[in-house]
């Protein structure tokens, strides 16, 4: 795994907690590595040790055994100085700063630069406003941080590790908080700014969706030890995406890219036919109502999707007595299931 | 950002002046009148032809409003530090119980060993007497300190490390008790006089050693301000940002043990300040940013104490009530005020 890209590495990096009778572990023997310029995204199943990987790479939690290389140092032996200097967080837990402005928090990613007064020099303005450009904050700045929404609040954050000017960045769950509009703006904002600033970012979420398509690398965490990691594709194609979150109840389909929900077809199978799109539609909401839906003609009953006059969509059931037409998927079900 | 910097600057100038106006009305006040013509030109020209009024004003009234000021300083920024420190809007010297460490601190020297203790001991030795007392009342100010230091590691309910506090304020003060119980009773008087807490007490040589001690404190809160400022994002952050969490802690333990420690020496203890200013402060200037509190809050405490001094000489009588009471008596409702203000007191941290 040595590579002249690399910002972090990890060699035979064992993590968990220490205690006095023995040491749990929850992953041992990690590999890894961390280039500039690429996004990284850890994802995992709770409980997996995401963040327990996350702070012990941040430095937050003493490794088992192994080692964590920053640049061509151990991070152990940096001081904390130092350390602030190359790797910067933004972390899940509520902030309780009370009257801070969003100014003022973003301007504390200068405090491993300032002297003991926190003056600034023209240089530490100059990362300041960048880091507000980045991440579009201006609007925010005189606002206090306990008014912002999560959102806002996050790409605050945001811009005060920033601020901080490092070449790695880490970020624990930063979408956990937010609604969908505000995650894709962020997945986005930060694959942005690892491609333009040739920072190397690690997040862990739990937003598979927006990992599989943003992230420039996945790193899996299986539940009992163990991390696979590559591009997002090859590890759907090889098969480690499928060992790593499929269950009994649901299960990840290779040909869509998505999670589908296992439904025990409990109910009559049904044919269907008709156009691609509202065929679709129709086997959903017919699976989420118990049926199994068939593409063979041997079934009692079929249905058939139709365009009638305009944009006008009839469903037509036959096989119990004469036809019945109906014009929403609404009756269909109701009709189906009365039977 | 011109908006909120012009009214905090304007807000500042004011609590100056009121400062200033205070502090002549201190000295004004009391119980022999002295017209405020003399009083003007006693502080400006050191002389007046009535010797008495002379000697009143130069060594006791303005000795007493200097220790007001310097303890409505110190007290008010050792409980802003504590509360940033432990992450809790009801953290304060005299509600931790650091002000009791610092009282047993004294009480070793005043009621120890007989007759080589005492306060009429104390003032034979002269200054070093003066800082034994002090070094006292610190040592125990910090030992009070690191043990709540170690709690609050543990709990994180504010309310909870309050009542602990309390109770180890309690177990303090009864360790004191059963000293003053075995005490002499001249001994016991002098202890007791003190635990009223008095601004008077402090003159001459006293007011050099308290002057001195009260700057050190202020100088190390000064210099944490800007690790106090990263702590307010937690201490996960500050660490991240380069910050060296337990030296941080040292200098702000030293900082709070010395402003507590000697104040509580020299005036008793004195209730409410610690926890109270900060608090109407930062509701004052509506910012946390250390860098403002921490000269603002010299200001408001300097202000609050010269205002409960002069309402301590019941302006127009001849009795003067002991200091701890009036600012009890100012002080708790700003607490109850804080609690009832906020619903829940972990999110709402400052």
């Amino acid at each position: 795994m040595k590579d002249n890209r690399a910002i972090l590495q990890t060699e035979a990096l064992s993590i968990g907690y220490r205690s006095k009778s023995a040491d749990l572990v929850i992953a041992g023997d990690l590999n890894l590595s961390l280039e500039a310029g690429k996004l990284v995204c850890l994802l995992g199943e709770n409980g997996s040790g995401k963040s327990t990987l996350m702070r012990t790479l941040a430095g937050l939690q003493p490794a088992l055994a192994g080692k964590i290389l920053l640049g061509q140092r151990e991070l152990a032996r940096l001081k904390p100085q130092e350390l602030a200097t190359q790797l910067s967080l933004v972390l899940t837990e509520r902030l309780e700063t009370g009257n801070l402005t969003a100014r003022e928090v973003i301007t504390l990613g200068r405090t491993p630069y300032t002297g003991w007064l926190g003056q600034l020099s023209d240089a530490d303005r100059r990362q300041i406003d960048l880091a507000i450009a980045y991440t579009a904050t201006e609007s925010l700045l005189n606002r206090q941080i306990s008014q912002l929404s999560d959102g806002e609040r996050q790409k605050v954050m945001l811009a005060r590790a920033l601020t901080q000017d490092t070449g790695v960045i880490l970020l624990d769950e930063p979408t956990a908080h937010l609604d969908l509009p505000n995650r894709i703006g962020l997945m986005k904002l930060l694959h942005r700014l690892a491609a333009e600033t040739n920072k190397a970012i690690l997040l862990s979420t739990h937003e598979l969706d927006l990992a599989l398509q943003t992230a420039d690398q996945l790193w899996l965490m299986k539940k009992g030890g163990g991390l696979l990691a590559g591009v997002p594709e090859d590890l759907i194609l090889n098969g480690s995406f499928e060992s790593v979150f499929n269950q009994d109840n649901f299960f990840f389909d290779t040909n869509t890219g998505t999670f589908n929900i296992q439904r025990e077809p409990t109910g009559e199978q049904v044919y269907l036919e008709g156009s691609d799109k509202e065929v679709l539609w129709t086997k959903k909401a017919l699976q989420r109502a118990g049926f199994s839906v068939s593409n063979t003609a041997d079934s009692r009953r079929k249905i058939k999707v139709m365009h009638i006059a305009g944009e006008r969509v009839m469903w037509e059931v036959s096989g119990s007595g004469s036809p019945v037409q109906l014009y929403s998927i609404a009756a269909l079900i109701t009709f189906l299931t009365s039977q | 950002m011109a908006g909120p910097a012009k009214r905090q600057g304007l807000i500042l100038t004011c609590l100056a002046l009121l400062a200033v106006v205070f502090f002549a009305l201190d000295v004004l006040s009391g119980s022999v009148a002295i017209p405020f013509g003399e009083v003007m030109h006693i502080l400006f020209s050191r002389e007046s032809e009535n010797q008495a009024w002379l000697f009143i004003v130069e060594k006791i009234r303005i000795p007493k409003a200097a220790t007001a000021v310097l303890a409505g300083c110190g007290l008010s920024v050792s409980g802003l530090l504590m509360q940033t420190l432990f992450r809790n809007p009801l953290a304060g010297p005299s509600e931790l119980g650091i002000t009791a460490g610092a009282g047993l601190g004294v009480a070793s020297v005043m009621l120890a060993g007989g007759s080589a203790g005492g306060m009429y001991a104390v003032n034979q030795l002269g200054i070093s007497g003066s800082w034994l007392v002090i070094v006292m009342a610190s040592l125990g100010s910090a030992l009070v300190m690191s043990l709540i230091l170690l709690i609050a590691g543990r709990v994180k309910d504010n309310v909870v490390l309050l009542i602990v506090g309390v109770m180890i304020g309690t177990i303090t003060l009864s360790v004191i008790s059963i000293w003053q119980y075995v005490s002499q009773p001249e001994e016991l008087q002098e202890y007791i006089m003190w635990t009223f807490g008095s601004l008077g007490g402090v003159t001459q040589y006293r007011l050099f050693v308290l002057t001195i001690v009260v700057l050190l404190g202020l100088l190390g809160a000064f210099v944490s301000s800007k690790s106090l400022n990263a702590l307010l994002l937690g201490e996960n952050y500050a660490r991240s940002m380069g910050l060296s969490i337990v030296r941080s802690r040292l200098m702000i333990m030293a900082s709070t043990s010395l402003l507590t420690g000697s104040i509580t020496a020299f005036c008793g203890p004195i209730g409410f300040i610690g926890i109270a200013i900060p608090h109407l402060t930062r509701a004052l200037l509506r910012t946390s940013n250390h860098r403002i509190l921490m000269p603002a809050c010299c200001l408001s405490g300097t202000v609050l104490m010269l205002f409960c001094d002069i309402v301590a000489q019941l302006p127009g009588t001849q009795t003067v009530i002991p200091i701890n009471i009036v600012t009890s008596l100012l002080g708790a409702p700003v607490v109850i005020w804080v609690i009832l203000r906020s619903n829940n007191l972990r999110s709402s941290f400052s």
